[in-house]
Protein backbone atom coordinates (compact mmCIF):
# COMPACT_ATOMS: atom_id res chain seq x y z
CA UNK A 1 0.00 0.00 0.00
CA UNK A 2 1.33 3.38 -1.03
CA UNK A 3 -0.08 5.02 2.10
CA UNK A 4 2.10 2.83 4.31
CA UNK A 5 5.16 3.64 2.20
CA UNK A 6 4.33 7.33 2.58
CA UNK A 7 4.10 6.98 6.36
CA UNK A 8 7.39 5.06 6.45
CA UNK A 9 9.03 7.72 4.26
CA UNK A 10 7.68 10.46 6.52
CA UNK A 11 9.09 8.81 9.64
CA UNK A 12 12.47 8.09 8.02
CA UNK A 13 12.92 11.55 6.51
CA UNK A 14 11.77 13.31 9.68
CA UNK A 15 14.11 11.20 11.79
CA UNK A 16 17.04 11.68 9.43
CA UNK A 17 16.39 15.41 9.05
CA UNK A 18 16.00 16.14 12.74
CA UNK A 19 18.96 13.89 13.56
CA UNK A 20 21.24 15.60 11.06
CA UNK A 21 19.81 19.09 11.60
CA UNK A 22 18.90 19.27 7.91
CA UNK A 23 15.50 20.89 7.54
CA UNK A 24 15.38 20.11 3.81
CA UNK A 25 14.87 16.47 4.80
CA UNK A 26 12.28 17.48 7.40
CA UNK A 27 10.39 19.47 4.75
CA UNK A 28 10.61 16.57 2.30
CA UNK A 29 9.24 14.27 5.00
CA UNK A 30 6.30 16.58 5.65
CA UNK A 31 5.69 16.94 1.91
CA UNK A 32 5.09 13.21 1.42
CA UNK A 33 1.83 12.85 3.38
CA UNK A 34 0.67 16.34 2.37
CA UNK A 35 0.89 15.39 -1.29
CA UNK A 36 -0.57 11.93 -0.69
CA UNK A 37 -3.58 13.42 1.11
CA UNK A 38 -4.06 15.86 -1.77
CA UNK A 39 -3.96 12.94 -4.20
CA UNK A 40 -6.43 10.94 -2.10
CA UNK A 41 -8.86 13.88 -2.02
CA UNK A 42 -8.39 14.25 -5.78
CA UNK A 43 -9.33 10.60 -6.07
CA UNK A 44 -12.53 11.25 -4.14
CA UNK A 45 -13.25 14.21 -6.36
CA UNK A 46 -12.93 12.08 -9.47
CA UNK A 47 -14.90 9.25 -7.88
CA UNK A 48 -11.95 6.89 -8.13
CA UNK A 49 -12.02 5.83 -4.48
CA UNK A 50 -15.61 6.72 -3.80
CA UNK A 51 -17.41 3.69 -5.22
CA UNK B 1 -16.11 -47.13 -8.26
CA UNK B 2 -15.09 -43.74 -7.04
CA UNK B 3 -15.69 -40.77 -9.25
CA UNK B 4 -13.55 -37.75 -8.63
CA UNK B 5 -15.36 -34.58 -9.43
CA UNK B 6 -12.97 -31.80 -10.34
CA UNK B 7 -13.52 -28.84 -8.18
CA UNK B 8 -13.09 -25.28 -9.28
CA UNK B 9 -11.35 -22.81 -7.03
CA UNK B 10 -13.76 -20.80 -4.99
CA UNK B 11 -14.56 -17.52 -6.70
CA UNK B 12 -12.95 -14.51 -5.15
CA UNK B 13 -15.63 -12.54 -3.36
CA UNK B 14 -16.33 -9.22 -4.99
CA UNK B 15 -15.04 -6.10 -3.31
CA UNK B 16 -17.67 -4.56 -1.05
CA UNK B 17 -19.85 -2.00 -2.75
CA UNK B 18 -19.49 1.52 -1.44
CA UNK B 19 -21.43 3.58 -3.89
CA UNK B 20 -21.66 7.24 -3.04
CA UNK B 21 -23.68 9.91 -4.73
CA UNK B 22 -21.89 12.18 -7.19
CA UNK B 23 -20.59 15.21 -5.29
CA UNK B 24 -22.62 18.38 -5.61
CA UNK B 25 -20.85 21.47 -7.03
CA UNK B 26 -20.40 22.80 -3.49
CA UNK B 27 -18.84 19.56 -2.29
CA UNK B 28 -16.62 19.48 -5.37
CA UNK B 29 -15.38 23.00 -4.58
CA UNK B 30 -14.58 22.01 -0.99
CA UNK B 31 -12.72 18.90 -2.16
CA UNK B 32 -10.84 20.90 -4.80
CA UNK B 33 -9.60 23.18 -2.02
CA UNK B 34 -8.22 20.13 -0.23
CA UNK B 35 -6.45 18.98 -3.39
CA UNK B 36 -4.88 22.42 -3.74
CA UNK B 37 -3.85 22.91 -0.09
CA UNK B 38 -0.77 20.65 0.07
CA UNK B 39 0.87 21.54 -3.27
CA UNK B 40 0.11 25.27 -2.82
CA UNK B 41 1.63 25.29 0.68
CA UNK B 42 4.77 23.45 -0.42
CA UNK B 43 5.24 25.46 -3.62
CA UNK B 44 4.92 28.75 -1.70
CA UNK B 45 7.55 27.56 0.78
CA UNK B 46 9.97 26.41 -1.95
CA UNK B 47 9.64 29.68 -3.90
CA UNK B 48 10.23 31.77 -0.76
CA UNK B 49 13.27 29.69 0.16
CA UNK B 50 14.64 30.30 -3.32
CA UNK B 51 14.07 34.05 -3.53
CA UNK B 52 14.13 35.53 -0.02
CA UNK B 53 17.39 36.95 1.28
CA UNK B 54 19.03 35.23 4.23
CA UNK B 55 17.01 32.03 3.96
CA UNK B 56 18.89 28.74 4.26
CA UNK B 57 16.52 25.79 3.76
CA UNK B 58 19.11 23.41 5.20
CA UNK B 59 19.50 24.98 8.63
CA UNK B 60 16.22 26.86 9.04
CA UNK B 61 12.76 25.36 9.55
CA UNK B 62 10.14 26.62 7.12
CA UNK B 63 8.20 28.32 9.95
CA UNK B 64 10.90 31.01 10.11
CA UNK B 65 9.58 32.30 6.78
CA UNK B 66 6.75 33.89 8.83
CA UNK B 67 9.29 36.41 10.15
CA UNK B 68 10.82 39.48 8.58
CA UNK B 69 9.45 41.98 6.10
CA UNK B 70 7.87 39.37 3.81
CA UNK B 71 6.77 37.13 6.68
CA UNK B 72 3.14 37.90 5.92
CA UNK B 73 3.42 35.68 2.83
CA UNK B 74 4.09 32.57 4.91
CA UNK B 75 1.46 33.56 7.49
CA UNK B 76 -1.12 33.87 4.70
CA UNK B 77 0.17 30.56 3.29
CA UNK B 78 -0.43 28.84 6.65
CA UNK B 79 -3.89 30.37 7.06
CA UNK B 80 -5.12 29.93 3.49
CA UNK B 81 -3.97 26.33 3.10
CA UNK B 82 -5.31 25.50 6.56
CA UNK B 83 -8.73 26.90 5.71
CA UNK B 84 -8.72 25.00 2.39
CA UNK B 85 -7.91 21.75 4.22
CA UNK B 86 -10.63 22.36 6.83
CA UNK B 87 -13.12 23.08 4.05
CA UNK B 88 -12.21 19.83 2.31
CA UNK B 89 -12.89 17.98 5.57
CA UNK B 90 -16.51 19.14 5.29
CA UNK B 91 -16.55 17.94 1.66
CA UNK B 92 -15.17 14.54 2.65
CA UNK B 93 -17.74 14.31 5.44
CA UNK B 94 -20.56 15.05 3.00
CA UNK B 95 -19.29 12.45 0.53
CA UNK B 96 -18.31 9.62 2.86
CA UNK B 97 -20.80 9.98 5.72
CA UNK B 98 -21.65 6.51 7.07
CA UNK B 99 -18.99 4.84 4.91
CA UNK B 100 -15.42 3.68 5.55
CA UNK B 101 -13.23 6.63 6.56
CA UNK B 102 -16.37 8.77 6.77
CA UNK B 103 -15.84 9.69 10.41
CA UNK B 104 -12.13 9.77 11.15
CA UNK B 105 -11.10 10.85 7.64
CA UNK B 106 -12.75 14.29 7.88
CA UNK B 107 -11.79 14.72 11.54
CA UNK B 108 -8.11 14.13 10.79
CA UNK B 109 -8.13 16.27 7.63
CA UNK B 110 -9.71 19.05 9.71
CA UNK B 111 -6.98 18.57 12.33
CA UNK B 112 -4.34 18.88 9.58
CA UNK B 113 -5.93 22.15 8.47
CA UNK B 114 -6.30 23.40 12.03
CA UNK B 115 -2.60 22.72 12.66
CA UNK B 116 -1.72 24.85 9.62
CA UNK B 117 -3.98 27.68 10.84
CA UNK B 118 -2.45 27.34 14.33
CA UNK B 119 1.02 27.67 12.79
CA UNK B 120 -0.05 30.88 11.06
CA UNK B 121 -1.80 32.45 14.04
CA UNK B 122 0.99 31.73 16.53
CA UNK B 123 4.17 32.90 14.85
CA UNK B 124 7.47 31.24 15.68
CA UNK B 125 10.43 33.03 17.31
CA UNK B 126 13.55 34.15 15.44
CA UNK B 127 16.23 31.43 15.30
CA UNK B 128 19.06 29.98 13.24
CA UNK B 129 20.25 33.35 11.97
CA UNK B 130 16.85 34.40 10.58
CA UNK B 131 15.86 37.19 10.27
CA UNK B 132 19.25 38.84 9.80
CA UNK B 133 20.95 39.64 13.10
CA UNK B 134 19.48 36.67 14.96
CA UNK B 135 22.11 34.40 16.57
CA UNK B 136 22.74 31.05 14.92
CA UNK B 137 21.25 27.91 16.41
CA UNK B 138 18.01 27.19 18.21
CA UNK B 139 17.16 29.56 21.09
CA UNK B 140 16.91 28.23 24.63
CA UNK B 141 13.28 27.10 25.20
CA UNK B 142 13.21 29.17 28.38
CA UNK B 143 13.48 32.29 26.21
CA UNK B 144 10.63 31.39 23.84
CA UNK B 145 7.73 33.82 23.57
CA UNK B 146 4.21 32.56 24.34
CA UNK B 147 3.33 32.51 20.64
CA UNK B 148 6.59 30.76 19.76
CA UNK B 149 5.80 28.11 22.38
CA UNK B 150 2.30 27.59 20.97
CA UNK B 151 3.70 27.49 17.43
CA UNK B 152 5.91 24.55 18.41
CA UNK B 153 2.81 22.35 18.67
CA UNK B 154 1.80 22.96 15.04
CA UNK B 155 4.30 20.73 13.22
CA UNK B 156 3.89 17.61 15.40
CA UNK B 157 0.10 18.03 15.36
CA UNK B 158 0.09 18.34 11.58
CA UNK B 159 2.38 15.31 11.21
CA UNK B 160 0.21 13.16 13.47
CA UNK B 161 -2.96 14.24 11.66
CA UNK B 162 -1.46 13.54 8.22
CA UNK B 163 -0.20 10.11 9.27
CA UNK B 164 -3.66 9.42 10.68
CA UNK B 165 -5.30 10.42 7.38
CA UNK B 166 -2.95 8.07 5.49
CA UNK B 167 -3.81 5.16 7.79
CA UNK B 168 -7.56 5.79 7.81
CA UNK B 169 -7.74 6.10 4.02
CA UNK B 170 -5.45 3.11 3.46
CA UNK B 171 -7.94 1.07 5.53
CA UNK B 172 -10.71 2.33 3.28
CA UNK B 173 -8.78 1.40 0.12
CA UNK B 174 -7.99 -2.01 1.59
CA UNK B 175 -11.68 -2.63 2.27
CA UNK B 176 -12.62 -1.56 -1.23
CA UNK B 177 -9.64 -3.48 -2.70
CA UNK B 178 -8.33 -0.41 -4.39
CA UNK B 179 -4.73 0.72 -4.70
CA UNK B 180 -3.57 3.73 -2.74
Amino acid sequence: MLAWAVVAGYVLLMGAGLGAGDFRLVAAGAALPMLWVSAAIAGLLRGRFAH
Amino acid sequence: MTVTVPTLPAPTPAAPKDTVAAPTPGTRALLAGGVLAGPLFLATVVVQQAVRDGVDARSQPMSLLSLGEAGWIQIVNFLLCGVLAIGSAFGIRRLLRGRPAGTWGPILVAAYGAALVWGGVFVTDPASGFPAGTPQGAPDPSTWSWHGTLHAFAAPAMGLALVGVCLVFSRRFLRLRRPG
